[in-house]
């Protein structure tokens, strides 16, 4: 998929509604890769790009990665309700496949809430959201070259806790 | 993918991701609406907050400032008195000054008197209220308009009308005795 940047460097920021199906796409992506889930994964993107709208003057200039933040920190709590519901009901009634799937996600979301919250952020934006590091600098509000050493070590403590 | 996490993610990725649905961006703009509403009502409502705090904090100052107004002036004489003397009060203690000086020292008072306003003008001669009376009390009696002439041992020891009971032991201000306006007994300002 080619990276668009939507409301970054360019001179004129879209309209929301122009800018709103490659939002919702990279929106839907991270949370996609963090839940698994299509419904929730949908519900996370529009409410990102719900929340991107209702501040759209002051995100337009930077909204793709300003989505990606947001549907990131929105999957992840998603995560965490479902962890605690799982550990409520005792992981009764789950599939095979849809626990392993949710195991995954579970051990990613725990690999990544070890993560220092620099590094999380760097993590999501750069790895699962996919944007670029001038992207993440502007997000982050960072250099460049912080967002490659806040990435590059969270993706290596990434690698030793999921061990692949 | 552009960046260098060797696919670590790649197997997360949705194989067949949705475009957005037909109704979504209307909901989605729904939303927003009425996320904005509540930010501006939670923003709104805060201003009101800090407006009916400060105009409750403003009042109550204002209030406090009336009523504590005329107690400070019958709190000021027992601490000493204005410390801005007035002319009446410059002639009084000059009188008083010059009275002591004509009276002499006092037996058991070598020392002469503690003045009350201002130890370089009184001599050596004027009494003192003694060790346990407060030493800077004023005498808002002896300057009321139309008493008589200060006797020549009125320097200074606490009248029948002054109050020192109310003055705290740590009186020593050399303000010179207030203006009979100020004592306790004037009428009420206000």
């Amino acid at each position: 998929m080619a990276l668009g940047e939507v409301g970054l460097a360019q001179s004129r920021p879209l309209a929301f509604d122009e800018a709103f199906p490659r939002l919702f796409s990279v929106a839907y992506r991270v949370a996609f890769r963090l839940l698994g889930d299509r419904s929730e994964a949908e519900d996370v993107a529009q409410e990102a790009c719900a929340r991107a709208y209702s501040r759209w003057a002051r995100v337009a200039d930077y909204a793709e990665p300003w989505c990606v933040r947001v549907a990131g920190n929105l999957a992840l709590d998603v995560l965490r309700a479902r962890t605690r519901a799982a550990k409520r009901s005792g992981g009764e009634g789950e599939p095979a496949a849809a626990a392993s799937v949710i195991d995954e996600r579970v051990d990613l979301q725990r690999a990544l809430a070890a993560l220092p919250r620099r590094q999380r952020e760097a993590v999501v934006l750069r790895y699962l959201g996919d944007q670029s590091e001038q992207q993440t600098a502007t997000i982050l509000g960072c250099s460049v070259g912080s967002v490659k050493t806040h990435a590059s070590r969270g993706l290596a403590r990434l690698r030793e806790v999921i061990g692949r | 993918m552009t960046d260098d996490s060797g696919g670590l993610f790649d197997h997360l990725d949705d194989p067949a991701p949705p475009l957005p649905p037909a109704n979504a961006f209307a909901g989605v703009v729904a939303r927003g609406q009425r996320i904005r509403r509540r930010r501006h009502a939670i923003a709104a409502g805060s201003a009101a907050v800090a407006v009916v705090v400060l105009g409750a904090g403003s009042v109550g100052l204002a209030a406090a400032m009336r009523a504590g107004g005329p107690t400070g002036l019958h709190e000021l004489p027992a601490h000493g008195g204005s410390p801005t003397p007035t002319a009446s009060e410059h002639r009084h203690h000059r009188h008083e000054a010059t009275s002591a000086a004509v009276a002499g020292n006092q037996p058991g008072h070598p020392d002469g008197a503690v003045s009350p306003v201002r130890p370089s003008e009184l001599p050596d001669g004027c009494p003192s209220p003694g060790p346990d009376t407060q030493p800077p009390l004023p005498l808002p009696s002896i300057d009321l308009p139309g008493s008589p002439a200060p006797s020549p041992d009125s320097c200074g020891t606490p009248g029948p009308t002054a109050s020192p009971s109310a003055s705290p032991p740590d009186s020593g201000s050399p303000s010179p005795a207030p203006s009979p306006s100020e004592s306790p007994s004037a009428a009420p300002l206000g």
